[in-house]
This record gives structure tokens, sequence and C-alpha cells, in this order.
């Protein structure tokens, strides 16, 4: 059963089965391969087209890697991901510069990810010149077209990125990413460099810029908090593998995997009323190298409920009665109710 | 072609376009590098100067056999004529007017630099952006090749080269390209190599933008400002090349003049005539050095950061910040650690000073933990660092106030007193514990060593209590640990190592600017745990600097939103969530996604926090405030008391608070 069965109903937009990325540790004069990094190790999911789902998971968890391996902006190890009805990781490179037309990104900080030598507005028309082939006055209206959909005044278009605030400009990135009017964005981290005000700002330009185009997302944020108001389904990644997925209010109101509680009950909520009266479940010690992650179910070394099979055996996958697929061997693949005691 | 984004656009967009105002700092509204490059270059009077001689040496290029006074072959003067007004330099051997020559002879100098540069250009910006951009094997054999060019010194390949080729200018010309390529292609690659990691050409590739394009405006403008550079500085070394090459009778051949064979010619009488070596020599030693002093002042133009620090901004010690007039106060307010009373600190700036944190006033009772609360920008680094009077000065200054602790006013101490006081009384720790800790030595090394340096305690003793400190902040196997290095430890484990150095003297007051900011949340919930069990055990007052609500909300018995360099609202944590009385404090709440719905939009604060130079008259948020009047711009705004111990700088703060029960009700 698919996790686009499971969700939404609707057709699957991006498909990844397998997806694997090792990057080898190089050594030496003769930079001889001594191991790999396992960045992401066999990861499966499905988002239906638009909608969104948000990828958590902390440092070193594999997310932007995941989110980078989706567009292909690095080569997977193995495993497929199929774009509508094309295999992505098949590809050749004039085929894949095509297809990006449909596939967007908008990264985490702003400042980076626009050339501070151009302006804003040759930013925003690099996608329109290169893949819609748009030029002169018919270009310079589409690109003024943009700068409003993101509510910003279109005469800032010849400005610099160092004449804007964060939250503007990364609004401009926003800009830049729907040009072409793409039916996927993979947004990575896009508010964690801004400040709380600004932070807002760019939430809500994303939220209503889903509700009217239709794009679906993939929402790459450390914050579980953001993550659950942009998002439809949520996917909870540790050292590489997806370890919980499902609807967002599900993850969020009643988590399965230990991992998803712990890191749950780890975000301090802004009340002090309900945040004092909070039970927090701390994690012992810190997140494994992921050179040489744990066996098993890569988080027993740090599991409250770990039991002897979590050391030997990888977790199945199981399905719980609100549809969240799980890995953890404490829920049984039948789809029985949750056998961890649920988060406070 | 339809048009789906601008079809789908809700008519009323247009009209709800913002109007936000840009950053108006001095970093932003200046004109592009070039521009701004040029400007700063002009500014430079020694190779401003160097400059016009190139200038000069350019005119004499094209223009050099109209200026001279004489044909530069003609033989018909005495040999070594001696200077007169008739030859202004002399003649040479063969009686032809050394002025002549000179003038006549730059082109060939200046030619063949230009010539040999241009091409060099050509060849080697291509072969660098590809091993640059492409990498992998094209980029292992392009390096192995011109490591193996470089292998011989310049001169040698090129005279390699020109004796294979045979004499003549356009031979020593290539000679002297093949000999510079390999050190652009280097600097074209590595530049290429820094840039292709570059997010925004990351962002061109996910575009899917063609590589020759991503190549020629994403990397190319970035590669060309240190090119420039290099380029000015090794057209001087091409001359040098050129004119050593005709020297040992490579370049171009007599009669026609050169510098190079003039030197050549006149080298023969140097113990009779040594002016007539002097002359060609000091020719080309300007030339070299006028494109040397031009090269290094582009550089500096070019660079981003400035080289030297603004006009009237000295850079003062580290150590202490100074204090405008300050008066000895020592009435501690009853039942506090620490009263901070109208601190005022300011910034020496080319535009005069700054105010940066305006009449800050806060206390600390023993065993309490403040907040202090606010955006990027609002001050309350500053004012943390401030306490501890660890702002540089210049160009940090305080003008104002008082910081009373435990009985004593810190402002008018001496560096050692205060020196006293820091680590020992007041300890600090900081956000990002890789910096904070010295690479080069163990974390028991540092330990051992914040221990002995407040008190005369043996080695072994200092590693005995060294290692119940990494024990109460939870760090197993402390003993070993302490032979550890920074770099071995992960971050939460340093930070827990900088908490113990923090508490090495049993402190009164620890003052933690975003201890957990760097970190990640499950080892934030463990840092977030540890700080509060120590404050239990302890009975440790802290001063928490942060901008994360949540973990104010978690962990602080009162809080201090701070906005613009000033205190806009100080309450008891529970009245503060409960009853926000500050527009700017209702808003950032608001603004929270884990409070709202998952449905609700959340609360945007429009535009920008403005930059110190540009705070607003009256209350500094009135620009940003939904509910301005003009009331609120007409003057200062005092901090006044209001509801249950609450503090709170708003002119209409009392009717707000009704409305809002109305609305409510």
């Amino acid at each position: 059963m698919t996790a686009a069965q499971v969700g939404t109903g609707q057709l699957p937009l991006v498909q990844m089965t397998g997806v694997t990325k090792h990057f080898p540790i190089q050594r030496g004069v003769m930079r001889r391969t001594v191991g790999h990094v396992r960045a992401v190790d066999g990861v499966d999911m499905t988002i239906p087209s638009g909608s969104s789902m948000g990828l958590v998971g902390e440092s070193g968890s594999g997310k932007s890697t995941l989110g980078r391996l989706m567009l292909r902006l690095i080569e997977p190890t193995s495993g497929t991901i199929m774009f509508e009805d094309s295999d992505v990781t098949r590809l050749k490179a004039r085929s894949l510069r095509r297809i990006r037309r449909h596939m967007q990104m908008v990264f985490q900080d702003p400042y980076s990810s626009m050339d501070p030598r151009s302006s804003v507005g040759d930013s925003v028309a690099e996608p329109l010149r290169t893949q819609l082939g748009l030029r002169g006055r018919e270009l310079d209206e589409r690109v003024a077209d943009l700068f409003r959909l993101v509510r910003l005044s279109p005469t800032y278009r010849g400005r610099y990125p160092n004449e804007f605030s964060g939250g503007q400009l990364q609004r401009i990135a926003v800009a830049r990413a729907l040009a072409t009017n793409p039916k996927l964005v993979v947004c990575d981290e896009p508010v964690s460099s801004l400040d709380v005000s600004t932070k807002a700002e760019v939430i809500n330009l994303l939220a209503d810029l889903q509700d009217e185009l239709g794009i679906a997302y993939l929402f790459i944020a450390h914050d579980l908090g953001v993550v659950r108001h942009v998002s439809d389904r949520i996917g909870v990644m540790y050292l590489g593998r997806l370890v919980e997925e499902g609807d967002a209010e599900a993850v969020y109101s009643s988590p399965k995997h230990p991992y998803t509680q712990a890191l749950l009950s780890a975000i301090p909520v802004p009340d002090p009323v309900v945040q004092r009266s909070r039970t927090r479940i701390v994690l012992e010690g810190d997140l494994p190298s992921p050179a040489n992650p744990p066996s098993g179910c890569h988080f027993h070394t740090r599991c409250p409920y770990v039991m002897d099979v979590c050391r030997a055996v990888d977790p199945p996958l199981a399905v719980t009665s609100d549809g969240t697929r799980v890995f953890c061997h404490l829920i049984p693949p039948t789809g029985a109710e949750v056998l961890v005691p649920p988060a406070p | 072609m339809t048009d789906p984004i601008v079809a789908l656009e809700p008519p009323e967009l247009s009209s709800a376009v913002t109007t936000d105002e840009l950053r108006s700092d001095e970093l932003a509204n200046t004109p592009t590098s070039w521009r701004r490059a040029v400007k700063r270059f002009v500014g430079m009077p020694v190779p401003m100067a160097a400059f016009l001689y190139i200038v000069l040496l350019l005119i004499l290029t094209f223009f050099g056999h109209l200026i001279a006074n004489h044909d530069p072959i003609d033989q018909t003067a005495h040999r070594f004529a001696g200077l007169s007004g008739n030859h202004w330099l002399g003649t040479d051997d063969l009686g032809r007017d050394t002025f002549s020559r000179l003038v006549v002879g730059t082109q060939v100098s200046i030619r063949s630099g230009f010539q040999a540069i241009l091409q060099v250009l050509i060849i080697a910006m291509p072969i660098g952006l590809l091993a640059g951009y492409v990498g992998g094997k094209i980029d292992l054999v392009i390096l192995r090749v011109m490591d193996a060019i470089n292998s011989f010194p310049g001169l040698v390949s090129a005279l390699a080269i020109a004796s294979v080729l045979g004499p003549g200018l356009n031979n020593t010309i290539i000679a002297i390209t093949f000999a510079l390529i390999p050190g652009l292609v280097r600097l074209v690659r590595a530049q290429t190599l820094a840039l292709r990691e570059e997010t925004y050409v990351e962002a061109s590739r996910a575009i899917g933008t063609p590589i020759p394009t991503i190549l020629r405006k994403r990397i190319v403008p970035g590669v060309l400002s240190p090119v420039i550079v290099a380029t000015s500085l090794q057209l001087g070394y091409a001359i040098l090349l050129e004119a050593s090459l005709t020297f040992l009778g490579m370049g171009a051949q007599p009669p026609n003049p050169s510098w190079g064979n003039m030197l050549q010619r006149a080298f023969v009488f140097i113990f009779t005539e040594p002016l007539q070596v002097f002359i060609p020599a000091v020719a080309i030693a300007l030339a070299i050095l006028s494109f040397n002093l031009f090269g290094d002042g582009l550089r500096d133009a070019l660079s981003q950061i400035e080289v030297k620090p603004p006009k009237g901004v000295k850079r003062g010690r580290l150590g202490l910040t100074s204090v405008k007039d300050a008066t000895p106060e020592t009435t501690q307010p009853a039942g506090t650690i620490l009263a901070v009373q109208g601190l005022t600190v300011e910034f020496a700036t080319p535009a005069g000073p700054l105010t940066v944190v305006t009449d800050v006033t806060f206390d600390v009772k023993p065993g309490e933990i403040v907040g202090l609360v606010g955006e990027s920008g609002c001050g309350k680094s500053v004012t943390s660092s401030a306490i501890m009077r660890l702002i540089a000065s210049p160009p940090g200054r305080i003008t104002s106030g008082r910081v009373l602790f435990d009985g004593r006013d810190l402002l008018p101490l001496p560096f050692a007193e205060m020196r006293k006081i820091r680590g020992n009384d007041i300890a600090m720790v900081f956000q990002d514990p890789m910096s904070s800790l010295n690479p080069a030595f163990t974390i028991g090394n540092q330990l051992v060593e914040a221990i002995q340096l407040h008190r005369e305690v043996s080695k072994a003793d200092a590693e005995t209590r060294a290692t119940e400190l990494l024990d109460l902040v939870g760090i197993p196997d402390a003993r070993s640990r302490l032979k550890e290095y920074p770099h071995h430890l992960s971050g939460g484990m340093r930070q827990r190592v900088l908490i113990a150095m923090a508490l090495v003297n049993d402190p009164k007051l620890v003052i933690a600017d975003e201890p957990t900011t760097a970190l990640d949340v499950t080892v934030q919930a463990q840092i977030l745990e540890l700080l509060k069990k120590l404050q239990r055990e302890f009975h440790m007052a802290m001063i928490l600097v942060t901008h994360d609500l949540g973990v104010v909300a978690d962990i602080c018995d009162r809080v201090a939103v701070m906005y613009a360099g000033e205190i806009v609202e100080q309450a008891s944590v529970h009245e503060l969530f409960a009853n926000p009385r500050h527009p700017y404090t209702k808003a950032l709440l608001g603004a929270i996604p884990q409070l709202a719905g998952s449905e609700d939009r959340l609360t945007t604060i429009p535009g920008v926090v403005p930059v110190p130079s540009l705070w607003p008259k009256g209350c500094r948020f009135s620009t940003r405030c939904e509910f301005v009047t003009d009331q609120c711009t007409a003057g200062p705004v005092p901090l006044e008391a209001a509801g249950a111990g609450q503090l709170v700088r708003c002119v209409r703060h009392d009717e707000l608070a009704a409305q809002g029960a109305k609305v409510e009700a």
C-alpha cells in the first residue's frame, strides 16, 4: 500500500523507492575511500500532487540530502525517483534540464542563494529565459507579475540582494522558484535563517501560494511547529532513514515512533503553563555518526523502550489505524493499536 | 501560451502588494560593486599615481614617434654626447638620441606586455574554468600539466621556448605567454572551484540553466575581479621577462629601439657611461612598479572587506568597556543580586556616535532566571556584554547608567577589579561552544586553568574539581574526557563543558547568550534540563539571552522584551504570555506557528527592525505598529507600570488592554 492511497487518494507526483545516498569518506594523498557516510539509507516516500510533505529531523538525519536527491541535484547511490511517469534518476542531461521546469527549489539562506552580482529581477528572470525562452517585454511583464505574486512591488526588480531584508529576499527566491509554474517545490529550511516576525511572512506566503496554485511541497525543516503549519503529511527522519510518516495532525498529536515522541516533547511550547506541566522525554546521548550507524534500528542506542530485537533486526513497516507508516518493533505490522505510551 | 500564474492570481492581489521598506543602512543602497570599486580606487593616492603613469606609458606607446625629437635610428650625432638642450638624455655609443629611443622603445615593452597577457587570458580562462567546474580527471590532467610547466622558473622556460622558436619580438611574446599561463590557470581554477559550491550556482543548476550559461553569468563575473588584479601584476612581470629576454638577445632586434636592447647595448660601457645603463633600467623598473602598485590598489578597491577602519574610528583593545563619568553608587536595591539602571551604550561610527542601547533598566533576584528576548539587532547581546564590560572601547562606550552587582557598581571598576569578578562571581556561556573553547588544548587543561586562575589550588586538586564539574553537567566518563580536545566532542557535549567552566567558581550570576541556539532540539532539551537542575541545586541567578520564546516559556521566571535598543515590556513569564501588553510582544507571540492553529494565518509585522541610525522619534515601534497615533511619535515613551508588576513602554497600553478585554468579552 502506498502513501498516496493511504493519504489523500490523489495521483502520486513523486514516488521515491529505496533511495540511498552514500557519500564516500576519502583519506590520504591517494584519496582512498575508507568508508561511507550513509546520508540517506533506503527511503520510500510518495508525494501526491498538490499536497505538501513536511520532512523533519535533526542535523545529520539526511533530510536535506533527500531533498536534493529528489531534484537530482546530487546523484543517488541506488533507488528510483519517479516524477509523474519519468524516472528522474535515469534522465539524460538534456531531458533532466527540461524536467526541472516542473520541480524547483527554495534554499535556506536567501543571501547565499541569490547571486550578489545580479539584480533580483535578473535572478527571477533566469528560469523564464532558460526554461520558457521568454525575452524582452514579455519577460519583463512576467517578472513583474511574479514580484506581485509574492507581494512585493515590481519596482524593486533592479535592486541588488543586499538591499533587502531576509524575509523580502526569501520571498523573491520563492518568486524565482515559482517562475516556471512548477508542480513541485522543495523548500529546504526556508525560514530557519529568518527572525520570528519575518519567518511568519514567508510561511504565510508559502501557504497562500499552495492554495492559489496547487503546488506540491517537500518542506524540509528542523522545527516541527513550522512544518505542521504548512504540511498535509509529515515524515520524520533519523540517521538517513524515514522512521515515521503520516497525516500531519496524526503525527503531531499522536506520534507513534519513540523518536518522534522525543522530538516533539523536546520542542518547548511557547506557553509557560503548558510547557511546565509537560513531562519531557529527554533522550540520552547524541546522534551516532552516520558513517557508522547502529545495527538494527538506528535509534536503538537512544531509545527508552529498546528491546533485544531492536539491536539486531531492521524494524519492519507497520501501518497504524490512522494511516501512519511507522518503522518500529514495538508496533506490530498488523496495524493494531499503539503499544508505546502516547506522548504527553 | 496561457499564463497559469497570472490567471490564478486573484484580482485584489495587485492592490495587496506591500510597500515594505527596503533596508536603509549603509550596506544597502550602495551602487554596484564595480562602481563602488572605482570610487574607492580614485581615493587612493599611490595607486592613482601609478595609474596615471600607466596612462602616460600608453600615450607614449601610441604617439611615441611624434613626441621623440629625433629619429631613434639616426646615427648622425656624436657618440656619448652628454646631456644637452638638443639631446635631453644624451646619445648612445652609435650617436643615437637616447630620449627618442627611450620614448619609441616604450612601445615594444608595453605592447609585448599587453599582447602576452591578452594571449594568456584567452588561453588560461577557459582551461581554468573547465578544470574548476568540471573537475574529476580533466582537472587532474590539467593540473599536472600546469605543475610541469611551473616547475621551471618563468625566465628559464621562456628562454628555452624563445631559443627553439628563434629570436624576434613575436617569438619572445609567445615564450612569455607560455611562461605565464600556469599561474593564471591555477587562479581561475581555484576561484571557479570556490564559486561552484555557492548556493546560487546550485540554484542555477536547479533551475536547469545549461552549463555554458552558468559559467558565463554566475562564475565568470566572480572570477573576473581576482583575474583583473592578477593580470595587472603579471603585466609588470611580462615586461620584465621581455626586457630580460631582449637583454639576452632574443627579443626586438636592433636597430629598432627597445628598453631591453638599449640596456644590452649600454651594458658594455657600464663603467664609462653608467648613465646610459641607468636610463633604460629606471624606465623598466618604473613600469613594473607602476603595474604592481596599480594591481595592489585594484585588489584593495575590489575586496569587499574594508582595508582600513573608517576614518575617525579607532579599534581599541578588548578588555574593558570605557564608561563616561561613572559616579560610584553602592546602594544595591533590596533583594537583588544584579540591578541594571539606565544603561546606555553607544558606538563610534564615521557619522558620529550612535546609541545602540538606551536606558535599559532591569534587575535579577538571587536564584532567578531572567530572559532577555528580542529579534536580531534589538540590542540584547550588547546589553549582556555591557554588563560584563566586554565591548571593546573604542568603538563601544557606556555613556550612562549603573550596573550594581552584589553591593558594588561595576561601571567605575578598574580592569584588575573587573577581571576578578569575571568568571568568578559572574560567568558567561556563549552561543557557539566551539569558538569559545581553545582547539589547541584539552578540555582538562582549559578547566584546570580556569580553576587555578581564581583559586590557589594544586594541579591534582584542580583536576579532581574539573572531574566533579564534568560529572555535574552530565558528561559521562568524566575523568577520561579531561584528556580530550574540543573537536572530539559533539556540540551538546561542548556546551556542557562551557557550562562546567562557568560553574568553576560557584558564580552568583550566569549570563547565557543564546546557549542552545546552535544545538539540535533533542540536545537543546538536554541543556535546558541541565540549566534548570543547576539553578535549583545551586540557587544561581541567570540572565538568558534568547530569541526563542519557547525556551523562555520553559525556564525563565521573568522576561524583558527588547526592541530597537530599548526594553519595551517586562513581566513575569506567566503574565507576559497570558497578557502581553505591548503591541510588539503581542505580534511576536502571534507569529509563532506552534501557538497558532494549523489553519490560522500567522501574525506578521510589516517592515523590518530599523537600524539604530533610523530609530523613529518617540516610540521606536511606531513605524510598524498597527495601533499608531500621533501621540506615539510626539516624544520618548516612558516604561510605565501596568497590571500585576508588569512594565510596558506604550502610550496606549491602558486603552488597548481595555479594548482587548472588550473584544474578548
